[in-house]
């Protein structure tokens, strides 16, 4: 069943949807002994007031398997209980005035103790939440920190993580939406988080989930994203560095926004599979360094979009996306015969074990388009056919540096000076021409039409040697 | 422009098999005979390009190339790829099987090396 919750502020409302079933609270569980500090700044920048607005805050103890439960009690300073223990404080023994840009910030700190194997669970009465500071400044945001988590402290969180923050920014303008920065790095380096809580909204606004389970590095369990639309950096580094994540969860499946997925998955080395990215329409940044150093993604046929005649390419929508994926040996096609500036820039750089290139079938370059696109590839041995006649500047710069493997390639173009782009200054001429198959030494063949000038390296001489 | 070293050149011309038209209004006309094995090879393996095109893998069998201008040219390659071995007509099973070119006007062929053996 489900309701939708609203609250009126002033002239403004704001409203989502809250599953009675499962969706209502935001649960902690302690799988061990774990010590919690919730982080909560307020004034000037947040519409959140701090400790009176914080007994709005209803918690409520129990046991896992156990029935019995306390009753939904106010949150407050003297909140206890045998097995859980509550309380907050400022900053520091008195209130910190944090005097930034002219404004005055406190934060509170709800240090939360739990015993293994229970809980607390937290909703929001009167339809008043926390609400992140929305003036965004990187010092000041609502974080949780486990603080024993070296030492074993760990725990799930579980439910909506909606019902404890506000969803609004203050325009009355979002419904079912996550508003700008309102997760930035709410769980970021909880080493001791095993599972996050859910996601229900379906829009999203610059920001929201940025660096939200960064560092989490035992994070196993992760909610599918239900959001219909995305947002400018909207899932920036969401779960970078989660070292123990296995199984990528389901995101949106054809809107893509500005760097929305940028560094998402990054370093995390233990994700064996890329989600589904059907979407055809890509936009700048959208999967720059997605699964950069997934040392053990090897499945990527989730890519199906980029992988279609039919993609339309944003600038660096590709870059970097696979870098340092070690272990990594086929590299999907990417038919698009239409490029953009550096749509593909290191897309492949150090995939030591990449053996197959992707087709490149593209007659028209872009600007950095193939820039360091298998930089680094010490397995791939076949380079292929790059059939473009006309070069655009820096197309092919260091796009074969390194592969110390490489023995054949063929071109198609047969010269480097198309309109005067490689005839000015030497430095164009050595980012282009020169660097692209350098630091080869294994034997190998180049083919190329008749009338195309070529010489070879000369080991023993930093001279450029022009034709 | 350099390239490795240790690095052979090959020329493209040396697996490029070029009509040029020495005089205008020539043609032409690749053949094969109407047996799927062969027309789907060279369907699948076989590029061409022409003075105005870019290389193009298309089904060209049975199309009238037009060389309009003296030295418009068409040219014909098989994929480098070393998987994609060029067929051979070696087997006397074969013998039924063949291609051919249907030339008009005045050209010149040129190769320095077989596309197709």
């Amino acid at each position: 069943m489900k309701i939708r919750a609203n609250y009126v502020s002033n002239s403004s409302s704001a409203s989502f949807l809250l599953d009675l079933a499962t969706k209502k609270y935001f649960t902690l569980t302690a799988k061990t002994q774990s010590n919690i500090i919730f982080y909560i700044p307020y004034k000037e920048y947040s519409r959140f007031r701090g400790e009176a607005e914080l007994e709005n805050i209803e918690y409520l103890v129990g046991r896992e398997n156990d029935s019995n439960t306390s009753e939904w009690l106010t949150l407050s300073r003297s909140s206890s209980n045998i097995f859980v223990s509550l309380y907050f404080q400022l900053s520091s023994q008195s209130e910190i005035n944090y005097n930034l840009l002219g404004k005055s910030m406190w934060i509170i700190q709800v240090r939360i103790n739990l015993s293994p194997n229970y809980y607390i669970k937290f909703r929001s009465k009167k339809n008043i939440f926390i609400t992140t500071p929305f003036k965004a400044d990187e010092d000041f945001y609502p974080y949780f920190k486990i603080i024993n988590a070296d030492a074993g402290g760990q725990i799930e969180a579980s439910g909506n993580i909606g019902t404890l923050f506000d969803m609004d920014d203050g325009s009355g303008n979002s419904n079912n939406s996550y508003y700008t920065r309102c997760f930035y790095k709410l769980f970021k380096d909880c080493k001791g988080l095993i599972s996050a809580p859910e996601l229900p909204a379906i829009t999203a606004e610059d920001s929201c989930c940025e660096s939200m389970f960064e560092g989490c590095e035992s994070l196993i369990n992760v909610p599918d994203l239900s959001l219909t639309s995305l947002a400018p950096s909207c899932c920036f580094r969401m779960f970078a560095g989660c070292k123990s994540l296995i199984n990528a969860p389901k995101l949106p499946k054809n809107v893509l926004a500005d760097s929305c997925y940028k560094e998402m998955f990054s370093g995390c080395i233990l994700l064996e599979n890329t989600p589904e990215l059907p979407a055809t329409t890509l936009t700048s940044n959208c999967y720059e360094s997605m699964f950069a150093s997934c040392t053990s993604l090897s499945g990527i046929s989730g890519i199906s979009g980029i992988m279609l005649n039919s993609a339309v390419l944003s600038p660096s929508c590709c870059f970097k996306m696979f870098t340092e994926c070690t272990s990594l040996k086929n590299a999907p096609n990417l038919p698009i015969n239409v490029l953009v500036d550096s749509c593909y820039k290191e897309m492949f750089s150090y995939c030591t074990l990449l053996e197959n290139r992707p087709e490149l079938p593209a007659t028209n370059l872009a600007l950095n388009c193939y820039e360091g696109m298998f930089m680094g590839c010490s397995s791939l041995t076949n380079g292929g056919n790059l059939p473009a006649q006309i070069l655009i500047q820096n197309c092919y710069k260091n796009m074969f540096k390194g592969c110390t493997s490489l023995s054949s390639l063929s071109v198609e173009f047969n010269t480097w000076a198309i309109n005067g782009r490689f005839s000015g200054t030497e430095s164009d001429y050595r980012e282009t021409a020169v660097y692209w198959l350098n630091d080869i030494e294994i034997a190998g063949e180049f083919r190329c039409p008749e009338d195309l000038p070529v010489t070879k390296r000369n080991a023993n001489s930093k001279k450029l040697e022009y034709n | 422009m350099q390239i490795p070293r240790n690095w052979n050149i090959i020329r493209s011309t040396d697996d490029v098999l070029t009509f040029t038209a020495l005089e205008a209004n020539s043609y032409v006309t690749f053949m094969a005979n109407d047996k799927s094995q062969i027309k789907g090879y060279f369907k699948s393996n076989l590029q061409y390009r022409t003075k105005n095109t870019q290389w193009q893998r298309v089904d060209i069998i049975g199309q009238k190339i037009n060389l309009s201008k003296v030295n418009d040219f068409i040219k014909f390659k098989t994929e480098i790829n070393p998987s994609n071995d060029p067929l051979s007509f070696t087997n006397e099973q074969f013998e039924d099987w063949r291609i051919h070119f249907e030339l008009g006007g005045k050209i010149k062929a040129s190769r320095k090396h077989s596309i197709f053996i």
